[in-house]
């Protein structure tokens, strides 16, 4: 059963993504496998160089950082969300794979989820 | 408590992870009877580490062993051997003794 | 100072935006902005600063929020302007009219 956990929405301005975070930190408690998809405003997810402390939050990509030890399996970006928010996927803070999202990356999954 | 007496939740944990004390880590272990020893404060400051650098404490028991495996490798990254070090659930016992905020996915 | 039909002025409003750009109310603060208008970008709304040069009035955008985003300062070619806390407040007190989206 593999799940696909797809973050659509920036960081820092609600708590859906952390909410996403920690349910594919609990599938990968549980050995299943799951990957991060992150489209559109979400893609921001991913951008280095963040520092949240003076707006009294977490950095997110120091979490994404423990996604790895934890066995999450992959995080997915979608390439046309890059170039929108102008950003260049080797400047990225984690090792991604660019999709296309779309029928095709969907079918691998049997469940997939977007808060 | 002594006049150590950083903010707890009602389970125990600091507020703040910045409030942590090794004279703290002492006192609530010793609220579980636990006496720390070398093996404790390795984990202890393993895990410290770990929430240095990624602000989130290991979610759950399986996780937090499978933190401490690719950190100390099998021999101490194994459930039974935290198990006898953190009594209860290590994961939270761990974590409650450590400073870190309670883990979110520990029943 | 712009006239309405009417003939009388329009007061400059200052627009305080804190909605990323993939929020539909991103696009109806942008459809309101006046000539002579000043706008702030706050919170995930910083993250439209890469198309802020577009925006036809003043921009401003809160410090705190671009560099917990990792997202570059503007460049001093760019018509925008970083304030801090302080700066906000007294973008607050310069106008008389604000619009919180």
């Amino acid at each position: 059963m593999k799940t696909l956990i797809i973050v659509d929405k920036p960081p820092y301005g609600d708590w859906s993504g952390r909410e996403a975070l920690d349910m594919a930190f609990s599938l990968a408690a549980f050995d299943q496998p799951v990957s991060l998809l992150f489209v559109g405003g979400g893609v921001n997810w991913l951008r280095s160089g963040q520092n949240a402390e003076n707006i009294k939050q977490k950095t997110v990509t120091r979490q994404l950082g423990a996604a790895a030890v934890f066995g999450i399996e992959e995080f997915l970006v979608d390439s046309e969300g890059l170039s929108a928010y102008g950003m260049a996927a080797d400047a990225l803070s984690a090792d991604v794979i660019c999709v296309e999202p779309g029928p095709d990356l969907y079918q691998q999954y049997q469940h997939i989820v977007c808060l | 408590m002594s006049d150590n007496s950083a903010a707890r939740n009602s389970e125990g944990f600091l507020e703040s992870a910045d409030d942590w004390t090794p004279e703290l880590a002492i006192e609530i272990a010793a609220e579980s009877n636990i006496l720390l020893s070398d093996n404790h404060w390795e984990i202890i400051a393993l895990l410290r580490e770990f929430y240095n650098e990624h602000q989130v404490s290991p979610p759950s028991n399986r996780l937090f062993v499978k933190a401490v495996n690719m950190r100390l490798g099998e021999q101490k990254g194994n459930s039974i051997y935290l198990m006898q070090l953190f009594s209860g659930t290590p994961a939270k016992t761990a974590c409650r003794i450590a400073g870190l905020p309670r883990p979110t996915n520990c029943l | 100072m712009p006239l309405t039909q009417t003939g009388t002025e329009l007061m400059p409003v200052l627009h305080v935006l804190n909605k990323s750009p993939n929020h539909p109310r991103f696009g109806y603060c942008l459809a309101a902005l006046a000539d002579n208008d000043a706008l702030i970008l706050i919170e995930n709304a910083v993250f439209g600063l890469g198309s802020a040069n577009r925006f036809r009035c003043r921009v401003y955008a809160l410090q705190d929020d671009v560099k917990a985003r990792g997202l570059p300062s503007p460049s001093a070619g760019e018509a925008i302007e970083l304030v801090d806390l302080p700066g906000w407040v007294t973008l607050t007190a310069t106008y008389s009219r604000i619009v919180h989206w």
